[in-house]
């Protein structure tokens, strides 16, 4: 704030009287003296006067110069003599026009005093302005941050790698959602602001969805495992929900981060498949074990009775051969030879006695394969005919066979080969079964052996209807079977496999649909242990 | 006709009275030969150490005592007799372990054909009554020598 009073003067005067004059009233601010208007002009902006005195003509220059300039010093014109009037020097920017050097003293006080409000006035404007800027310049910083933070935030939300829904605590709208929840639900922000949280989710267990939100509302947050969530592209998807109730504009919402763990669930379903099929397999090698135990017993109790059948048949026959001749011979008497009722009972007794002898001798037979099939008492690995166990093996599977399916034995000269032979029938019964299975009404299997190089082929063909191309590949899958629920367990063919791994041979499958499949087992000669 | 002298003796042991009847019944139908059936060992030991027995057939699997014991106790009491085992097919393994301690003539497994067990009863005679006539036979010899060497003594005698 400047002092009160004058301190510094410009003179642009020509009269030395009225110079006198303005020294006088000006006492004791500095008189600077400019010679013409230009210098003046010059001086005014080199160290702006307090007050500027002009006379006559270089006026109306001065004031030209200063025109514009809010901040000009006050300039007071002398004019003697009056070839304007007053009015008009006012209109041109000046602050006052004295007719007289006389009236300098009045002009000057007053222009000083307008000089001092003027610079006053200037001081607090440009302490406002400043002042202005500053809250300009904090206020831009403050709402930079704001902004800065605010996209922090809104990036934190929106590229998280989970769903992120925000749902109306009430009515359970859902209000804001998150990138990855217009991913995972394949809707977008539009679509999904009109829907509701169970328009979305859904459950297959209790509680529900509904449920499990009310509860929620009660809870400060909840995890809800393994919703249903009808994904992008129709898929549905698995998801655990973990909602929390959050403050969002001043409302109270709920927050949902729904995590998707399809895969998960479809992994521990594989896993638990694969779970259930080894179960499977080890209850069905349990089952096959118990069953040989239980065949080799029944056939070790069956000896007794089934040799004294055998034995009782043939003696039958042998003593009606004798009594024949007997009947024959001359100690019978004619009357009882030539009786009919003797001829027609003893032809009746022949007859059901060879019918006897055939039935024994099939269950011989029977019995002999099921001991031969399963051979417990031979786990070591033996030398073995393999004729000897396919022929067993066809004895005990008659029954699928029966009249419906030819069998066609192409037996060629193979050695014994070192084997498990009861694994090696269990093999061949489900190859044999499966083919009599295949074929619709008559047909035939035919089994072809045959040895090249240290192994021996065995050939099992049917007339069957073919395996599909689209399942073969997994024909030896555990657990795949196409028999039906109850029928097939599904175990067959992945046991074969099994057992003729186990013996350093391969099993391989031609098949064609509508004529039917081949089995070739190749087998080593010689046992090669583990 | 094998033994001219006499009719052989056969001895059945089963503890299944079926088997037993069945084998008589055949035996009996096509042979001559005398069949004697036990339904325990024990009371067979007794038939064994009363009468000569020409062949022996015995069930493996018995309760108070199993064939190949009780073979054992014919080969004591009868060494010369015929010994023939009767046997499940799970049995055969120990039957043929047996064969050599028992002085086994033959096995047969069950259930049996009957052309089969004619066959080796028959045979097993044969072998029996041959050792039988060669032990005869030997008898004689020695018989023969010790006259000879009696007729030597005497002219020995004679001419001192």
């Amino acid at each position: 704030m400047p002092e009160a009073g004058l301190k510094r003067v410009l003179a642009c005067l020509d009269d030395p009287a009225a110079l006198e004059a303005l020294r006088t009233a000006a006492a004791p601010a500095e008189i600077c003296l400019a010679g013409d208007a230009e210098s003046a002009r010059c001086l005014c902006r080199q160290q702006p006067p307090d007050v500027v005195v002009v006379e006559g003509p270089a006026a109306r220059q001065v004031l030209a110069a200063m025109a514009g300039d809010e901040y000009a010093p006050p300039v007071v014109v002398l004019a003697t003599q009056a070839f304007l009037p007053v009015g008009t020097w006012i209109e041109q920017g000046a602050f006052a026009c004295c007719g007289s050097p006389a009236e300098l003293g009045a002009w000057l006080a007053a222009a000083a005093r307008y000089r001092e409000l003027q610079l006053e006035n200037r001081l607090i404007r440009q302490e406002s302005e400043r002042i202005h800027r500053d809250l300009l310049t904090s206020y831009g910083d403050t709402s930079g941050q704001l902004l800065e933070s605010e996209r922090k935030y809104a990036a934190l939300i929106n590229d998280a790698s989970e769903a992120i829904l925000l749902v109306d605590i009430d009515s359970g709208r859902i209000l804001e959602v998150n990138r990855k929840a217009e991913e995972l639900t394949g809707r977008s922000k539009q679509e999904l602001a009109s829907l509701h949280l169970t328009d979305l989710l859904s459950s297959l267990t209790e509680p529900t969805i509904e449920q499990a939100f009310l509860q929620a509302r009660q809870a400060a947050s909840l995890v809800y495992q393994n919703a249903r969530l009808q994904g992008a592209g129709g898929k549905t998807l698995t998801v655990d929900v973990s909602a929390s109730r959050v403050s969002y504009s001043r409302h109270q919402v709920m927050q949902c981060i729904c995590h998707d763990v399809t895969d998960r669930e479809q992994l521990e379903a594989e896993l638990r498949e694969k779970l259930e099929r080894s179960n499977a397999q080890l209850v069905q090698q349990e089952k096959m074990a118990a069953l040989g135990a239980l065949v080799a017993g029944i056939a070790h109790d069956m000896h007794t009775p089934i040799g004294t059948i055998t034995s009782n048949s043939d003696v039958l026959a042998r003593s009606l051969a004798r009594l024949r001749e007997l009947i024959q011979g001359q100690a019978c008497p004619e009357s009882f030879r030539s009786h009919p009722d003797v001829k027609r009972v003893v032809g009746i007794v022949e007859d059901i006695s060879k019918v006897n002898q055939l039935a024994s001798e099939r269950i011989v037979a029977i019995v002999r394969s099921l001991r031969t099939f399963a051979r417990l008492d031979e786990a070591e690995v033996r030398s073995c005919s393999i004729h000897e166990c396919l022929d067993s093996t066809l004895t005990l599977v008659h029954h699928e066979l029966k009249n419906r399916i030819k069998v066609d034995r192409q037996y060629g000269d193979i050695p014994p080969v070192q084997c498990h032979s009861n694994q090696l029938n269990q093999v061949f019964m489900n190859l044999l079964v499966n083919a009599a299975h295949a074929i619709q009404g008559n047909g035939s299997v035919s089994i072809r052996t045959s040895t090249e190089g240290g192994v021996v082929k065995i050939r099992i063909s049917d007339s069957g209807s073919g395996i599909p191309p689209e399942i073969l590949s997994r024909v030896f899958d555990p657990g795949f079977t196409t028999k039906g629920v109850g029928v097939g367990t599904g175990l067959g063919l992945a046991i074969c496999q099994r057992i003729i791994q186990d013996h350093r041979g391969r099993i391989d499958v031609e098949t064609e649909v509508g004529r039917g499949t081949t089995f070739i087992i190749t087998l080593p000669i010689e046992w090669k242990s583990v | 006709m094998i033994a001219p002298d006499r009719t052989p003796l056969i001895l059945v042991v089963d503890d299944e009275e079926m088997v037993l009847v069945s084998i008589k019944s055949f035996l009996m139908l096509e042979t001559e030969y005398e069949v004697v059936t036990c339904n325990s060992p024990a009371e067979a030991v007794e038939v064994v150490k009363q009468r000569t027995i020409d062949l022996v057939i015995s069930d493996y699997l018995m309760p108070e005592m199993d064939g190949i014991s009780f073979l054992m106790e014919v080969k004591m009491l009868q060494p010369h007799s015929i010994r023939i085992l009767l046997t499940g097919y799970a049995d055969k393994e120990n039957a043929i372990k047996a064969i050599n301690e028992v002085g086994l003539y033959q096995y047969i497994e069950k259930p049996w054909q009957n052309a089969d067990l004619a066959l080796v009863i028959h045979n097993g005679l044969e072998k029996r009554f041959l050792i039988e006539r060669l032990q005869k036979k030997i008898m004689e010899v020695q018989a023969a020598q010790t006259s000879l060497r009696d007729i030597q003594d005497q002219i020995i005698k004679a001419f001192m």
